[in-house]
């Protein structure tokens, strides 16, 4: 579905990422694992068009996406929910997930049942719909980043370290309604820094250092891997 | 008591024109991170126009009135194509698109006068009468005109940026534009949007006025230093601070013109800016910030 070959990208001369591949199959949740600053994020941001490649090629759906606006990626329902859920502070909650759905036309009816859709995975926001975003805490900001990327009708939602900054309880939600999401049928791409949770909710892993993919394997293999345990105790295992 | 509130009809009526100029300040500040310093002369344009319209062709006022608003929204989005689209990607682009903007106003007052001359014309105003009594006060019809015409534009204009989903893209480019192009949200068509609403208002301003001031090269430039005023009051982020702001800045130089010193006109709209610079530099509705050195 998604296949990211041998990409390379720079912020201005300093290179975060170096020959990074990988690939996601429909259906999977697919973790990419690291510390801060291993190319996580960047990774996110080439596939979403946010930052360009300077080598290598980013497929989906066999259409190659890389040299394609963020909107057009968008639109091709590919959908990144970024680092710090980057609400619309300035918008409801409802206006925030609305605005999920500008990558494609929707009828009042559809949008309707979009919010119901979302509502069902995250009941607690309904009380919140009026509220503006940036007064929310950090898991129901949370939630509501998920919720908008839900709203896009994701045929792959990607997700940046949804569990940055937020209580361990409400990092527990987190993860089960990634499980919940992708039983409903999304593909999910999950950048992570807790792999420890990230493992128990993943198919397959990769893992990044300094920029490169070092491993790739099952998640059962690396939650079980006792050398991983160590070289990322710091990391949230 | 009639003089106070003929007065107060006045302020309210300049203070609209302010107020529709600063709004398009406020639009492109907020949605796109630019002060466009040819915001006036969009006022200028349509009032030119209007001259074209009404002067030359015979069209009927409402008529060349609807013409001269889309005609100075097409030319704002022309703008955005030829004079920001360019420079927007430049390292630190905040000076070249500003300097870009200052040398557009310049290129375009120089073109006008080349097109109309120095001459001002005069247009007619919406009523063939120029005055209308009510309740015994005597009040002159464009200023009423200009009252309502804002205010329903006003009220158009927040029905559009809060309930439709178009407006909503606006806000929300406007508050993170990279997350709305993760969206989806075509930002650079919702930048030629924000012209377009910021010229047309400009345009409508210039229209308004029109009748008042004649039409004449200046006119963007003078109005636009009232609004620029007008917009800093408001918190030049604010559309409803624009809005107020304006309304601050006519009254406050329509009382001082007449109750203090009518020499001093054009001094007052800036006493109150530098009051609000140095009490409450954010303004009414700006966020108080501060960046970390």
């Amino acid at each position: 579905m998604l296949k990211v070959d041998n990409i390379s990208a720079s912020y201005g001369k300093v290179r975060a990422i170096t020959d990074v591949s990988l690939e996601v199959r429909e259906g999977e949740v697919v973790a990419l694992l690291g510390v801060n600053g291993a190319g996580k994020s960047t990774t996110l941001k080439t596939i979403s068009g946010l930052l360009r490649t300077q080598d290598g090629s980013i497929h989906f759906q066999d259409e190659r996406i890389d040299r394609l606006s963020p909107e057009k990626i968008a639109r091709r329902r590919i959908v990144h929910v970024p680092e710090g859920r980057r609400l619309f502070p300035g918008l409801t909650v409802r206006e925030n997930l609305i605005m999920g759905t500008s990558n494609h036309k929707v009828s009042k009816v559809d949008l309707n049942h979009r919010l119901d859709y979302v509502l069902e995975i995250f009941p607690d926001l309904k009380p919140l719909y009026s509220q503006l975003s940036w007064s929310l805490s950090g898991g129901q900001q949370q939630m509501v980043a998920i919720g908008r990327g839900l709203m896009a009708d994701p045929v792959i939602l990607m997700l940046d370290e949804p569990s940055l900054g937020l209580a361990p309880v409400i990092v527990k939600q987190v993860f089960k309604t990634i499980r919940d999401i992708n039983a409903r049928g999304v593909t999910v791409l999950l950048v992570e820094q807790n792999a420890h949770l990230s493992l128990q909710v993943a198919h397959r892993a990769y893992l990044i250092e300094t920029g490169r993919i070092v491993r790739e394997d099952d998640a059962d293999t690396l939650l079980h891997d006792e050398n991983l345990q160590k070289e990322m105790l710091g990391a949230g295992f | 008591m009639q003089e106070f509130i003929q007065l107060t009809v006045a302020g309210l009526a300049i203070g609209s024109i302010y107020a529709l100029v600063a709004l398009g300040f406020v639009l492109i500040y907020t949605t796109v991170d630019v002060v466009n310093f040819a915001q006036g002369d969009f006022a200028m344009i349509g009032a030119y126009f209007m001259v074209t319209c009404v002067l030359s062709w015979g069209l009927p006022w409402w008529l060349a009135f609807v013409i001269s608003v889309v005609l100075a929204a097409i030319a704002g989005v022309v703008f955005q194509l030829l004079i920001y689209q360019p420079v927007k990607n430049r390292p630190r682009s905040f000076v070249p698109i500003l300097i870009a903007t200052v040398g557009a106003s310049i290129f375009i007052e120089q073109a006008y006068l080349i097109m109309y001359g120095a001459v001002p014309y005069q247009v007619p105003g919406m009523f063939s009468v120029q005055t209308v009594s009510l309740g015994g006060i005597t009040l002159y019809s464009q200023y009423l005109a200009i009252i309502v015409i804002t205010a329903a534009l006003v009220v158009l204009l927040s029905w559009f940026l809060e309930k439709t989903k178009t407006g909503l893209q606006m806000q929300a480019t406007a508050q993170d534009p990279d997350t709305a192009k993760l969206m989806g949200i075509h930002t650079a068509w919702i930048a030629a949007l924000v012209f377009a609403i910021s010229a047309g208002t400009g345009g409508l301003a210039g229209i308004l006025v029109a009748p008042v001031f004649n039409v004449s090269i200046s006119m963007g430039s003078s109005i636009a230093l009232k609004a620029f005023a007008a917009a800093v009051v408001g918190g030049f982020s604010s559309v409803r601070g624009s809005i107020i702001g304006g309304l601050i800045i006519g009254l406050v130089e329509t009382y001082g013109a007449t109750y203090i010193s009518g020499s001093y006109r054009d001094a007052f709209a800036f006493i109150v800016l530098i009051v609000f610079l140095v009490f409450r530099p954010y303004g009414l509705f700006g966020e108080k910030t501060s960046d970390k050195v």
